[in-house]
């Protein structure tokens, strides 16, 4: 393959994962990584180096148009920012005491009970209206928006905000560590722990893994893992991915939205449990 | 409140549009001169696994990344662009602190500036310790 056909391919496929993950909060990483890796034989470290970029593509891509639509709750979003952004931080020094092997194997553990218990859940999407949480009134952290596909306007409270900080500890830990957006924990976290509704949730994911990511860039970029031939097609079509994606997310029935969030985490899990094992 | 935030979301949108416009152009210049000029028939002969292995040299520190700029190569442009494309959600941050800071939200000021902080010095100690 000459190089002009591979960053064309490579592009081309950027866009599809951009789609799917400004519309389930995730970065494109779980495609890209491996299409990389098994078909174009690239390293992994520089496959990393394209997925943590494709994060924040992805992110800030599709956030030009959530956080305009009010979908994104940008202040709930920033506040969990405090947590993920210290969680990449000690990313960074938790790489030297666990070995990468069985952080995969727990991340795909954690991915399953995720995935199973949204699905348990799916039937009740109805939304918190009254909220005895602490920070969260005080921060007034609640938020609505305007559901396009039930054409009504949603709104909603937030509980669970110390729960929510921990997991999001946790997911700024596992994106500094693997190179993901953790958007596949952070989710989850919004969704069930803070009940935040699912589309809200996978905007506010979007809107955070840019943050998180950006926080392990500059490592990743003083390593030479973000080699600019594959980064910049990947880039490029990422970000034409997220903006069609962005566009579709809010026209969608919100139970559509988790069933394509559940397929999606159990394919995560098991790509990640097939990168722990093997 | 609710025209308040409004207009945060708004500016916030539009910060957010700009830093991928730019980095999405920046990029596109870059790509355009990687394959166009200089010895590109030479680049296009072949399997792209030259570029991706890993004794292909490209920027990988502030001042070889100058360097490659001025002498106009692409593979320089093209870093470049995905410099600004991380740089997005830090400009991001900054701005909301300032969106806060107008609307006299202590509690949300304080919160952002201890993001950008930490954001900050995340990228700087991921810089120096690699």
């Amino acid at each position: 393959m000459s190089p002009v056909d591979f960053a064309l391919s490579i592009s081309i496929i950027s866009i599809a994962a951009g789609l799917l993950g400004s519309l389930v909060g995730l970065g494109g990483g779980i495609i890209i990584v491996p299409i990389l890796t098994l078909f174009y034989h690239v390293d992994i470290r520089l496959a990393i180096g394209a997925s943590i970029l494709s994060v924040i593509a992805t992110s800030s891509g599709a956030a030009v148009a959530y956080v305009r639509e009010r979908l994104t709750n940008l202040r709930a979003g920033m506040f969990l920012e405090i947590a993920t952004t210290i969680g990449a931080i000690s990313g960074a020094y938790i790489t030297t005491l666990i070995s990468g092997n069985i952080l995969y194997i727990l991340f795909a553990l954690v991915l399953s009970y995720s995935a199973f218990a949204m699905f348990h859940k799916r039937h009740q999407t109805a939304v918190l209206v009254t909220s005895n949480d602490k920070i969260a009134n005080y921060l007034n952290l609640h938020g609505s928006y305007y559901d396009q596909s039930e054409k009504k306007d949603i709104k909603y409270k937030i509980k669970g905000t110390k729960i929510g900080l921990i997991l999001m500890y946790i997911a700024g830990v596992i994106s500094a560590l693997l190179g993901v957006g953790s958007g596949a924990l952070k989710v989850p976290a919004m969704d069930m722990a803070m009940h935040i509704p699912i589309k809200a949730s996978a905007a506010t994911s979007d809107f955070m893994i840019g943050v998180t990511a950006a926080a392990s860039a500059g490592a990743y970029f003083a390593r030479g893992q973000i080699n600019p031939f594959i980064a910049a097609p990947v880039a490029i079509g990422i970000l034409i991915g997220a903006l069609i994606g962005s566009r579709l997310l809010n026209k969608i029935a919100p139970k559509y939205v988790q069933f394509l969030f559940v397929a999606v985490l159990v394919i995560v899990a098991i790509e990640m449990l097939q990168r722990g094992i093997g | 409140m609710t025209n308040k935030n409004s207009k945060v979301e708004a500016v916030i949108s539009r910060v957010l549009q700009i830093g991928v416009l730019i980095s999405s152009i920046v990029i596109i210049i870059g790509l355009y001169i990687f394959f166009t000029h200089n010895n590109s028939l030479i680049l296009n002969k072949g399997s792209y696994h030259k570029f991706t292995s890993s004794s292909y040299y490209f920027p990988r520190n502030l001042s070889d990344l100058k360097q490659s700029i001025m002498s106009g190569e692409g593979i320089g442009i093209m870093t470049l662009g995905i410099f600004l494309l991380i740089m997005t959600p830090l400009l991001r941050v900054a701005t909301s602190i300032l969106l806060f800071i107008k609307q006299k939200d202590k509690p949300m000021t304080v919160i952002t500036f201890l993001v950008l902080l930490i954001l900050v010095s995340s990228f700087y100690i991921g810089i120096k310790i690699k």
